[in-house]
């Protein structure tokens, strides 16, 4: 059962087709269809004349007017191209389907009778074949017999390349030489101007498939695109059906790097045809892409990403999607998506940003390229937190620190967020003996490395002691600074001050034991006559000289030497000072 | 061919004349030698209570101390300070001792 509008639309399709008047009486479904809703005769007579009254029925009598001037259709004839002037100059209040059903309501019906003729299967409902009246296809056929092609038989150009198009395995040896088609072409239109730009086509074209296209489009321009088994009629049909899968994109991408497409607009004089990108790599098949739809998906790694959010949330999760995204930022094509979907600043921030990081002597490039891919997602995500760096301990203090030998301790730098992150690391003030084992730390939370530990080292030969000295660890990153403060003082060293004083002098000690047992051993005089006994002059007489006094000499000389061994020992053996 | 017999003629004169030094100073050396250990007995003369090898053994502990104190003084940045007790410990000791004996 048809509702109210229904029922008013069609009685507005009755009075077009009809040519503005209409005999209720010879539609049995309308008076039905009224009487479903309780309408009847009059009831449908007075809303076919209010729709009649309240239609702009202006472009329609233009479309008369326009039909009964051409001179074709004075001549019984009527040709695709006729019907595209009138349907260009209605095209603001009709549409050209619309306008086309008028047409051939008007040539169709009594007394004109037109039919299209030739094809095989006519179509009623388009110009795609010429229509004629009997007379008029009569004396045609005379006048210009149809050309045969590959069996099939033609009378005007579209109606040849529609043949070429639907018959493409045989058509591609008669499109070896010139010399098939052009005189088929001459036969046709009887135009040698028409004929040698078809020749040209062979001297500038070697390659058979584009010679083939461009053949086809020139003979007919309303011909489809055949994709993937379909056969889109546009240039929008045909990208959207290329951005339906991966598989399609890919092939898609692959018919415009061969310059299918080019071929197709420009022999199809499309809009789009002065627009179409120069290049017909990756780059310029996105920019054609972004340029008819920027809401086409953007295919990466195989997945179809609807908004550029989409894709940083993939990439926020996904590590193996890294490489891609880097790579895409680098070929430039993520740059002509995000420009067609209005992040035009986010592209040029992100430049600036890429700059940095080749001008910055932290990365390497592997790092660089996580990096760009960290900066790309800060940006667009601006609500995700930058990847940000904790210590543990925050804080170091290692006052009352009694050492003697170089000391260590270790601090633990982990990944607060999620993300890649490059850090340097330094003191500062840099003191000397105090130093770290790494000056570059580095994270990257999707292959699970979000932690590292660092260890200070502190030589306490280069520290005073007793003396307080405070630094910062600094890790300096792109997106921040933070400082791990360090408190630093080292104490006396009593330990090892009180081994060493123990060590030589019970060295000292048994060294000169030895020198006093041995003394005791050469002489043999009591403690009194020691202590009675006098000096001996320098010229004392050989003859007064005691026999022991060889021994004392040995003594004296062990004693000079033992000391003097000493220090070129411990000079020796012993780093003294860091100035030595 | 070169002639090896002129380093063996001063090798010679050179040992001669060494021994003539030695012979020259060697009782010179003999009475320094005896007079200095026999300044160091009465110095560290202890009665007949304490052995002058005590005392010496002693002097060897502190001298060995001032020694070692120097080594850490050295070793591990410390004052000087920490190097002068021990010698000042030795000089005190030395000092109570010329004091207290005849030299």
């Amino acid at each position: 059962m048809k509702t109210p509008d229904e029922l008013e639309a069609y009685i507005k399709q009755l009075l077009i087709t009809n040519h503005l008047d209409i005999n209720i009486q010879l539609y049995p479904e309308l008076i039905s269809a009224g009487k479903e809703l309780g309408y009847d005769m009059n009831g449908l007579a007075a809303i076919a004349g209010r729709i009649y009254e309240s239609t702009d029925w202006r472009p329609y009598k233009t479309i008369d007017q326009l039909v009964m001037s051409n001179p074709s259709f004075v001549q019984g004839r009527f040709f695709n191209a006729d019907a595209k002037r009138i349907i260009e100059k209605v095209k603001d209040d009709l549409t050209p389907a619309e306008a086309t059903a008028y047409i051939i309501s008007i040539i169709s019906r009594e007394p004109h009778n037109f039919r299209p003729r030739l094809h095989p299967a006519p179509d009623i409902g388009s110009f795609r074949d010429p229509w004629m009246t009997d007379s008029a296809w009569e004396l045609y056929r005379v006048q210009a017999p149809p050309v045969e092609w590959c069996g099939m038989e033609a009378i005007t150009t579209e109606q040849l390349g529609e043949i070429l198009f639907n018959r493409k395995e045989e058509t591609y040896p008669l499109l070896q030489h010139k010399s098939y088609l052009t005189s088929t072409v001459t036969l046709l239109t009887r135009s040698a101007a028409i004929a040698y730009s078809f020749e040209k086509i062979f001297e500038e074209e070697k390659d058979m498939e584009r010679r083939y296209l461009t053949i086809v489009y020139r003979l007919n321009n309303e011909l489809p695109f055949p994709f993937r088994g379909r056969m889109p009629a546009t240039l929008t049909d045909l990208l959207t059906a290329g951005c339906s899968s991966q598989a399609a994109f890919k092939q898609l991408e692959g018919i415009y790097s061969k310059g299918h497409i080019h071929i197709w607009q420009r022999e199809a004089q499309s809009s789009v045809a002065a627009h179409l990108p120069a290049s017909l790599n990756r780059s310029g098949f996105l920019e054609l892409l972004y340029q008819v739809n920027p809401n086409y998906p953007f295919y990466l790694f195989g997945e179809a990403y609807t908004s550029p959010a989409h894709l940083v949330t993939a990439t926020r999760t996904n590590g193996a999607l890294w490489q891609y995204v880097y790579q895409a930022i680098a070929d430039k094509h993520l740059y002509i998506w995000l420009t067609a979907q209005g992040y035009l600043s986010l592209v040029a921030q992100l430049e600036k940003k890429i700059a940095t990081l080749h001008t910055s002597a932290l990365y390497i490039e592997e790092d660089r390229k996580l990096a760009v891919v960290q900066a790309f997602i800060n940006l667009l995500d601006e609500s995700s937190p930058v990847p940000g760096i904790i210590a543990t301990p925050a804080a170091l203090s290692l006052n009352n620190i009694e050492v003697s030998e170089v000391m260590s301790t270790a601090i633990t730098f982990q990944l607060a967020t999620d993300g890649f992150v490059k850090a340097a690391v330094r003191l500062q003030p840099e003191l000397p003996g105090v130093s770290l084992d790494k000056s570059v730390i580095k994270f990257f939370g999707l292959t699970d490395n979000r932690q590292c530990e660092l260890r200070l080292a502190i030589d306490p030969i280069y520290l005073q002691k007793d003396t307080a000295y405070t630094f910062d660890i600094v890790v300096n990153s792109i997106h921040e600074e933070m400082r791990v403060p360090v408190a630093l003082c080292l104490v006396f060293p009593r330990r090892a001050y009180i081994n060493h004083m123990y060590q030589w002098g019970l060295t000292g000690a048994i060294f000169f034991l030895m020198i006093g047992l041995f003394g005791l051993a050469i002489d043999d005089r009591t403690t009194y006559e020691v202590a009675t006994a006098q000096y001996l002059p320098l010229d004392v007489s050989s003859g007064y000289l005691p026999g022991f006094s060889v021994g004392y000499l040995f003594l004296l000389l062990l004693l000079i030497g033992g000391i003097a061994g000493a220090f070129w020992y411990i000079k020796k053996q012993y780093k003294l000072n860091i100035y030595d | 061919m070169t002639d090896s017999t002129q380093p063996q003629k001063h090798g010679c004169w050179i040992a001669f004349g060494g021994f003539v030094f030695m012979a020259v100073i060697l009782k010179p050396l003999l009475v320094i030698s005896y007079n200095t250990f026999l300044f160091l007995h009465k110095l560290f003369r202890g009665g007949t209570l304490v052995a002058f090898e005590v005392w010496w053994t002693l002097l060897g502990l502190l001298a060995g101390m001032a020694l070692g104190a120097w080594v850490a003084a050295k070793r591990y940045q410390l004052a000087a300070k920490w190097i002068w007790y021990p010698i000042g410990g030795l000089a005190i000791y030395l000092f109570i001792f010329m004091l207290v004996n005849e030299v």
